[in-house]
């Protein structure tokens, strides 16, 4: 890869900023829709999202094995093993994102923390790609914007039509439910600038932790809304658009 | 070039026949539990994914857009196959109507299912011993669990054991039939290697999501397959780097 230039800490902190307001935009189509979104619509959402994380993960496991492959693999069997324990431990396991049934208010609660603990590792994700430059920085964290519109529409979709919450607050919530990536990229990136030498190994990590959260939170309740083809279509399509957009705006490509 | 295409048709050869194992558990269990099925075909679309991974790493230091444009192939030709075959009428051996149509529908999308591996063993051998390798031994082990997947859908049906896995083993003749013609293509013409991992690549992560995840959810605890998923593709990227 050849040499990129340095992500600065206002930038990355305001284009993560606009990736957790773009989760907002989420709640447009739901304004103005008597009958709510169908669930087939929240379904492909999820699997356009996953898709999307499926090559930002892709991506950085490629800056990272190509760096230093042991690193970068024992990072990704521990981002793995830290998506699986926080869920375990909080006890979201088993948590629908895509809930078919009445949400009541503990369980709408806790499908805030099921997408705020989603949101802190694609965070960690935006921070350790930050710092591998500006490109491969801005790139993941544009990536990730538009993941988080689709992949709001699923917390929107729980809170407005399973909840009875109105369309405004719950984008409000969707949005602070986003903040973690804010934070955890800009701590991901200053603990990456401070040191450097942790970098290979967390561009694993967060690639592990994206790839367990696809398999295991995102694509169960999307392969029970919508047909299987149309599941592998955006699924593939997405991530294919993922590491093509980078071969054209990538180093490689630019 | 004929000894390796020996070594390639042997490989793949190899691969298909362990498709017949999965039918072995059958003479040691009264009834299999889904769920074991299911935990295969996790760890299977686990495999299939690293090895993706690699297949693309691989292309795109020979052409990003090539691999790509190959994926696109590939994905766009295991849909159409299997939009085809699911809209034909169908009868299978003995059975027929009902009762033919899921075992139809399960070996047919299991034969193109081994048509992009066999296309990925091919190719694979044209990118490097090491990566051929180790994408045979991952089809191979996830051969076991799509022969178990056959098996428990003809055995039910009233096919013995041997008839399981013989069916589960012609599923997967085109791995064979489609390496050789895949390595000849891609030894004959090595600008096109991108486009071909890309087209493996594209097939085998279409699959995964059109096949072996859905049904590794339905038949598991979906964190488990989640888990067992992530892991499975994770050893494959290591070992794939740890090999070079």
């Amino acid at each position: 890869m050849q040499a990129d230039t340095a992500m600065t800490a206002e930038l990355l902190g305001a284009a993560s900023a606009a990736a957790v307001l773009g989760a907002g935009l989420g709640a447009l189509p739901f304004r103005g829709t008597r009958r709510g979104m169908p669930t087939r619509w929240l379904a492909g959402g999820q699997a356009l999202a996953a898709g999307c994380m499926i090559g930002i993960g892709y991506l950085l496991l490629e800056v990272g094995l190509g760096v230093a492959p042991g690193t970068a693999g024992a990072g990704l069997a521990l981002g793995i093993g830290y998506a699986y324990g926080v869920r375990w431990y909080s006890g979201t396991l088993e948590v629908d994102p895509l809930p078919d049934t009445a949400v009541d208010g503990p369980h709408a609660a806790r499908l805030v923390l099921v997408y705020a603990l989603h949101a802190a590792a694609e965070g960690i994700a935006m921070g350790a790609a930050a710092a591998c430059g500006l490109r491969l920085g801005l790139f993941a964290i544009g990536s990730l914007a538009l993941h988080n519109i689709a992949e709001a529409m699923g917390l929107l979709g729980a809170l407005v039509q399973r909840a009875g919450r109105a369309p405004g607050g719950a984008a409000a919530v969707a949005v602070l439910a986003r903040l973690p990536q804010l934070v955890l990229a800009l701590l991901t990136w200053s603990l990456l600038r401070t040191v450097p030498g942790l970098r290979d190994g967390t561009l694993g990590f967060a690639a592990g932790a994206l790839l367990l959260l696809v398999l295991l939170e995102m694509l169960p309740g999307a392969y029970r809304e919508l047909e299987r083809p149309r599941i592998a279509v955006l699924v593939s399509t997405a991530a294919g658009g993922v590491v093509l957009g980078w071969a054209m705006l990538g180093p490689a490509g630019g | 070039m004929g000894e390796q295409l020996l070594q390639v048709f042997a490989v793949a050869t190899l691969t298909a026949l362990a498709t017949g194992l999965g039918a072995l558990p059958l003479l040691l269990l009264p009834a299999i539990r889904p769920r074991a099925i299911g935990i295969g075909n996790a760890l299977a679309a686990g495999l299939m994914l690293g090895a993706s991974f690699g297949l693309v790493l691989e292309g795109s230091a020979r052409g990003a857009w090539q691999v790509m444009a190959g994926a696109a192939l590939g994905a766009a030709l295991i849909a159409a196959g299997e939009r085809w075959l699911r809209h034909r009428p169908v009868s299978f051996g003995a059975l027929s109507g009902e009762l033919a149509r899921p075992a139809v529908l399960v070996v047919s999308i299991m034969t193109i299912h081994s048509a992009a591996e066999g296309v990925a063993i091919g190719v694979c051998f044209g990118g490097g011993p090491n990566l051929a390798a180790l994408l045979s031994v991952a089809i191979a082990v996830h051969n076991v669990p799509e022969g178990l997947a056959i098996s428990m859908v003809l055995r039910p049906r009233g096919a013995s054991v041997l008839r399981c896995a013989v069916w589960s083993v012609v599923s997967s003749l085109p791995q064979p039939l489609l390496a050789l013609p895949a390595f000849a293509f891609v030894e004959a013409f090595r600008a096109v290697l991108p486009y071909g991992l890309g087209f493996a690549a594209g097939a085998m992560v279409y699959l995964v999501f059109l096949e072996l995840l859905p049904e590794a959810y339905e038949q598991a605890y979906p964190p488990a397959v989640g888990l067992l998923a992530s892991l499975a593709l994770a050893a494959m990227v290591v070992l794939q780097s740890w090999l070079g």
